[in-house]
Order: structure tokens, then sequence, then C-alpha cells
């Protein structure tokens, strides 16, 4: 066996497929699951005396599942790309065409892996919101975090953040991004960076759509 | 303790910059060298100066000062201590490595090096490992030890020179440092379990991320 696989989690999902071997397998078949949580919670801002707001997160309960995604061929020293933006816990599993054997299984880990996040906006008070659910995601995931947005590159004032760049940097040495922004118009949102669209949605609810609309939301 | 950090440094990253200035100890930059053409400079900057301790990390690891303090206070219990990391961020493998020696064999017509990319701990694993052990390879990744053991086991590479394509990355300061020490069993190279750093590097031939640059060399002293 001279099998390897690629998998890219950092714009969208990405999987290449080779065999160097001399009888090399013409095509895999690739199957991707999501593993999902079914949380019953809500973000909510939470407002004190001094007129100051927190974000606060209410856990209501929760079940753990896998459920398929995507199933596709991939023909030897291809690859395929899946454009959906948003986070999603995959899980992938690679099959020989003829015996249906499983060679390969991955499943997305972002525990100590470096993830970054590109923040399309400029206001000082959407970009916090947005940290501080970043900071929540880090803590959670126990994952280092990069961020790709002039303003704060320019103020670096989160301390937890291991590496800050300026808009349209060619960051990529990272294991998955996320782009967080309202993107699309009213009349035709983009659902591969919006799932849930942008009509009506505060700053809030946007990220908490990307990070959580496919793993928890659905 | 009075200790210092050498960095090598080609890439001239200002996340790094960062992260180095706010580390409490003296510094001191190689700038511009690659790997094989430290072998006299980093060995003679520790023969001329006098400092209990020296670490050692490439320019693409980033460590938080809590972090380093952690390897700062154990590296008053032990001789050589080491971070680990992820050995890149799309791969498994974390670069801590426990088999008992390395093992060589040689590839074209001169060069030796390491197999070196069997055994290593997939990072999922890393939980269950003690807070402190021994380990095989340190990687450079905020390795420190007393100078008593760099000048006993100096900095050195495989490759005399730069070498023909492939080649000149053969240099492995790492692993040739740390086989050297866990075969001859007179120190043990202790990695500090919450001393994981970052480290900013995929695997990835297409990536064009990182500018090296080797030609503006100087060697730069920061000390407190």
């Amino acid at each position: 066996m001279s099998y390897s696989f690629k998998i890219d989690y950092r714009d969208g999902l990405c999987i290449h497929v080779h065999d160097q071997s001399t009888q090399p397998i013409e095509k895999f078949i690739v199957r991707v699951f999501i593993h999902k949580q079914q949380i019953n919670k809500k973000l909510d801002y939470a407002y004190n005396s001094a007129d100051s707001k927190a974000i606060i997160e209410t856990f209501i309960n929760s079940e753990e599942f896998d459920i398929p995604w995507v199933e596709n061929i991939i023909p030897n020293h291809n690859h395929i790309r899946w454009f959906y933006k948003g986070f999603v816990p995959y899980i992938i599993e690679i099959r020989h065409p003829e015996t249906n054997e499983v060679i390969f299984t991955e499943k997305f880990d972002l525990r100590n892996r470096l993830i970054n996040f590109t923040l399309v906006s400029e206001d000082p008070k959407e970009l916090h919101t947005w940290m501080c659910v970043i900071d929540n995601f880090r803590k959670e995931w126990g994952c280092d975090i990069s961020i790709i947005n002039t303003h704060l590159h320019q103020t670096q004032e989160y301390d937890w953040v291991t590496a800050y760049f300026p808009n349209n940097a060619p960051w990529d040495q990272f294991y998955a991004g996320y782009t967080i922004g309202r993107f699309g118009t009213k009349e035709a949102p983009d659902y591969f960076m919006n799932p849930d669209g942008v009509e009506g949605k505060n700053s809030l609810e946007i990220i908490d759509d990307i990070l959580n609309f496919f793993w928890t939301k659905l | 303790m009075n200790n210092c950090l050498m960095i090598m440094s080609v890439r001239n990253e200002e996340f790094f910059k960062r992260s180095i200035d706010r580390l409490d100890i003296s510094k001191v930059w190689f700038r511009g060298y690659r790997e094989y053409e430290l072998n006299t400079h980093v060995n003679q900057f520790i023969q001329e100066t006098n400092f209990d301790n020296y670490y050692i990390v490439s320019d693409d690891v980033v460590i938080t000062p809590k972090v380093f303090n952690i390897l700062q206070e154990a590296l008053t219990r032990h001789e050589i201590v080491t971070g680990w990391a992820l050995r890149r961020q799309n791969l498994v493998e974390s670069t801590i490595l426990r088999q008992p020696k390395h093992w060589i064999h040689c590839q074209g017509s001169h060069l030796p090096t390491f197999v070196k990319y069997n055994n290593y701990i997939p990072v999922h694993e890393v939980d269950s490992l003690p807070d402190e052990f021994e380990v095989s390879f340190t990687g450079w990744f905020y390795t420190g030890m007393r100078r008593h053991i760099w000048l006993e086991y100096p900095y050195h590479t495989i490759a005399a020179n730069q070498g023909q394509g492939y080649n000149h990355y053969l240099a492995s300061t790492d692993a040739q440092w740390a086989n050297r020490v866990a075969v001859e069993k007179k120190y043990k190279q202790m990695c500090i379990k919450a001393a994981r750093v970052a480290h900013m590097s995929i695997a990835d031939n297409n990536s064009t991320y990182y500018k090296w640059n080797f030609y503006k060399k100087e060697i730069i002293k920061e000390f407190i």
C-alpha cells in the first residue's frame, strides 16, 4: 500500500487522494460525516447595573451523533473541495472501491491546533463581540488562534491571540480557518458563508451561525 | 538563574518578534543563517558568554510568557528541558519522541540521515502522558539546558555545506544533538507537558507564505 491522503480544513473542506503504487487504485470512495451535537442553548447579552454588557450562554440539554454529509468518488491523484465555510466537526472515511474496506479515517480535531479567523469588519464593537465568542471557542476546544483583521492587527489588544495579520495577508500556516462577516446581499445571501443568511442578524448571531449552525443548531 | 535564548531567525515575522519581546530573558538573534551555517556561530557564542542555561528555538515557534515561565521553573530542577508542539499544523504527530534511540541510515552517496518520522506521539495521546517525561528528541522547541552540556554536546549538523537539491534540508541539528544525548544516556532530555508551544507551520510544499531571507546575516545581542 502506498496511499496518501491529505485533508485540508483551511478553506472549506478539501480532500486529496494519491496512490503511488505500480498498480494504483483508480478511484477512492470518500464519505464525509458530521459529528453533531444537538444542544439546546442560547447566546444572549446580559446587562448589569453599570450599563455594561456581557455574553452569556444558557445551556438546556444535548445529544451527540454522527450523520452522513456527502459521498463522492475521487479519481486517483485528484482532490475535491466542498465550499461550505462554516465550522463543522467532520469525520472523513475513505474506502477501497472494490472491497469497500475502510482504508483511512480522520476526525476533525481542533485540540492543540492553530485556528485562523478572518474577521470582515472594522467596527470595534462588532469585533469585540466576535473576539469574545472566539475566546470562548478557544477555551472550549483547547486550540490556538490567529486573527486576520487590520484593526485588530493594529491594536493587538487580546493577549490570548497567538498571531495577528492585516487584511489580505496570505497567512496559511494553520489547521482550519473561518471567515466571519456578512456576505452576499439581502436578495441573494451567501449560504456557504452565512448558513442562515444575514437578514435581521446582530453581530452575535452572525458568528453564532458560522460556528454552530451545522454543529449544534440545525 | 541567568539564562539566554538563542533564536535561529530567517523569516522576520512580526508575530514571532511580538512573542519574543514579551519574554523576560536575554536573547541573541542569529539572523539570516542556514542551519548548517550556525555550527561555528552558536558554539562560539556559548564559549564566549557565561550564562547558566541556553535555550534554542527557530522563528516559527510561538510561546506565551506563562508557558515560558513553566520551562524556566523546570530548568531549575532538570538539566535539559524542552517544550513540545505539533510537528506541523496539518499532521497528527506531536514532536514528542520516546523511543530510546534514533535509527540512522544513509541517503545518497555520503549523507547519513535519521529515520525519525515513525514513532512520534500523536497529539491526541499527549494528555495521557505524565506531567514531565524523558524524550529522545527535543526539536529545538524552546529547548534549554546547562552551559556545560552545550559545551559537551555542541550544536552540529549532518551536512557540512548546503548540499544539492533536497540535501540542503538535511542539517537536522535537533536530531543530531538529541540522538547523541539519548544514546549516551548521560543526561535526560525532559519534556514538560504543560509547555506546549504553537508551531506556526504546515506540511504543504505549495505554500509560499514564508519568505526566508538568507542574504543579510547578522548576530544581534539583547542582554538584560
